[in-house]
């Protein structure tokens, strides 16, 4: 079943690709932005397929599993509000790649300042915000930075700290950004522990929150948001917010194929719908929550992947 | 008060009000809705919100005049 699923998507984009040749005049406009004649179907369909990203399937019910509601909510809240935003941004990026012959938004930045500069500007940050999305989903896997502190010290129950691997994710998630950064053309960085890349920051608030628990002054709804409010989650993801609204541009390519202006405001109209699946991955997330949540009011144990794990990795007391 | 203008408070203005506003009000609520945190479910609610503000924008402002240019553009040699 693997292998027949595995060979016919490949295999349905090859006859795709294979019978639109009858159409086709060879030209690097049919290659690179469909001959600017997709309709508002196919348009949804690529954009949706742009912000479908790993970031969406692993990144969000992984950040939700390790940070609580407060890292959903603001991951959501900005994805919804871009589409009205892109309601009105795509037919003026549709206008200037027209009017430029461009096929990408570096091309129409280029052309429009008539300066290699911008062009360069956008075209290096694309390719530099790529690399937290496919990093973001292996430094938010369970037994992240929630599981720092001393391995070998025991809890109540006389239990070792149970470290989680996650090494495997890590390296998926970093493959997957190094190849797109290799097939760009640049070389990826080297790998860092995901400790120090965020600077300790999180570990020192981590254990700040444990010495917090232990004189028992938690917050009114620490339970919910894991003693953490949106402003300590924006600041954890300090680089999220970065790519997440500036690598819109990249989602925005798909709109140099609509055939009008027209045809990316229709398609505008069903961009919020792709995320109802967001429910689904938020269930995933907070599930993984609940257990831990309800223990740790009674307990003091600080809520997250550690305090839902059976071996307690991160005990407070 | 313009089309354009009348399109971007329902296409843009109702949507941030209704999410930004709904994060004021229910930030610090520890209720839930079907399992989730009440502001996790209002901002699923306004998915579909948000593509109906979308949709009655496109339908009531601004389709007669795209329409009316993708004509336009259809009539002249290319």
């Amino acid at each position: 079943m693997i292998l027949l699923t595995f060979s016919l998507v490949p295999g349905a984009a090859l006859a795709a690709g294979f019978m639109s040749r009858r159409a086709s005049t060879s030209d690097i406009d049919d290659y690179l932005v469909g001959g600017r004649s997709f309709g508002p179907i196919p348009v949804f369909v690529l954009g949706a397929g742009e912000a479908y990203s790993i970031g969406t399937l692993l990144g969000f019910p992984g950040g939700v599993y390790a940070f609580g509601s407060n890292f959903g909510v603001w991951f959501i809240a900005y994805i919804l509000l871009a589409y009205p935003i892109g309601y009105w941004l795509a037919p003026y990026l549709w206008q200037a790649g027209k009017r430029y012959g461009a096929m990408t938004l570096p091309d129409a930045a280029g052309s429009h300042f008539r300066s290699r500069t911008p062009e360069l500007t956008i075209a290096i940050s694309s390719v530099i915000f790529l690399i937290p999305p496919g990093a973001a989903p292996a430094d938010r896997s369970p037994g992240g930075d929630e599981c720092a502190g001393d391995p070998d010290r025991p809890d109540r129950r006389g239990a070792r700290r149970r470290r989680v691997d996650h090494g495997v994710p890590a390296a998926v998630g970093r493959a997957c950004a190094s190849l797109r950064l290799l097939r760009q053309g640049r070389r990826p960085a080297p790998r860092r522990d995901p400790r120090r890349a965020r600077g300790g920051g999180q570990v020192r608030r981590h254990d700040r929150a444990v010495r917090q628990g232990r004189r028992g002054r938690s917050r009114p709804g620490d339970a919910l948001h894991a003693g953490r409010s949106l402003a300590d989650v924006h600041d954890d993801h300090d680089r999220l917010p970065c790519h997440g609204l500036l690598r819109l541009p990249l989602h925005r390519a798909s709109d140099l194929l609509g055939q009008s202006e027209g045809t990316l405001k229709r398609a505008a109209r069903f961009n919020p719908l792709y995320m109802l699946m967001y429910p689904f991955l938020g269930r995933r997330g907070l599930r993984g929550r609940g257990p831990a949540a309800r223990e740790a009011r009674g307990t003091g144990v600080q809520p997250g992947p550690c305090s839902s794990s059976p071996a307690r990795c991160c005990p407070t007391g | 008060m313009s089309n354009e203008l009348k399109s971007v408070l329902l296409s843009m203005g109702v949507p941030f009000a209704g999410v930004l506003g709904g994060i004021l009000i229910f930030a610090h609520s520890t209720a839930q809705v079907a399992g989730f945190p009440v502001l996790f479910a209002r901002l699923f609610l306004w998915m579909p919100l948000t593509a109906l503000c979308i949709h009655l924008a496109w339908k009531w402002f601004d389709e007669a005049e795209y329409v009316a240019r993708e004509s336009q553009d259809a009539e002249e040699p290319a």
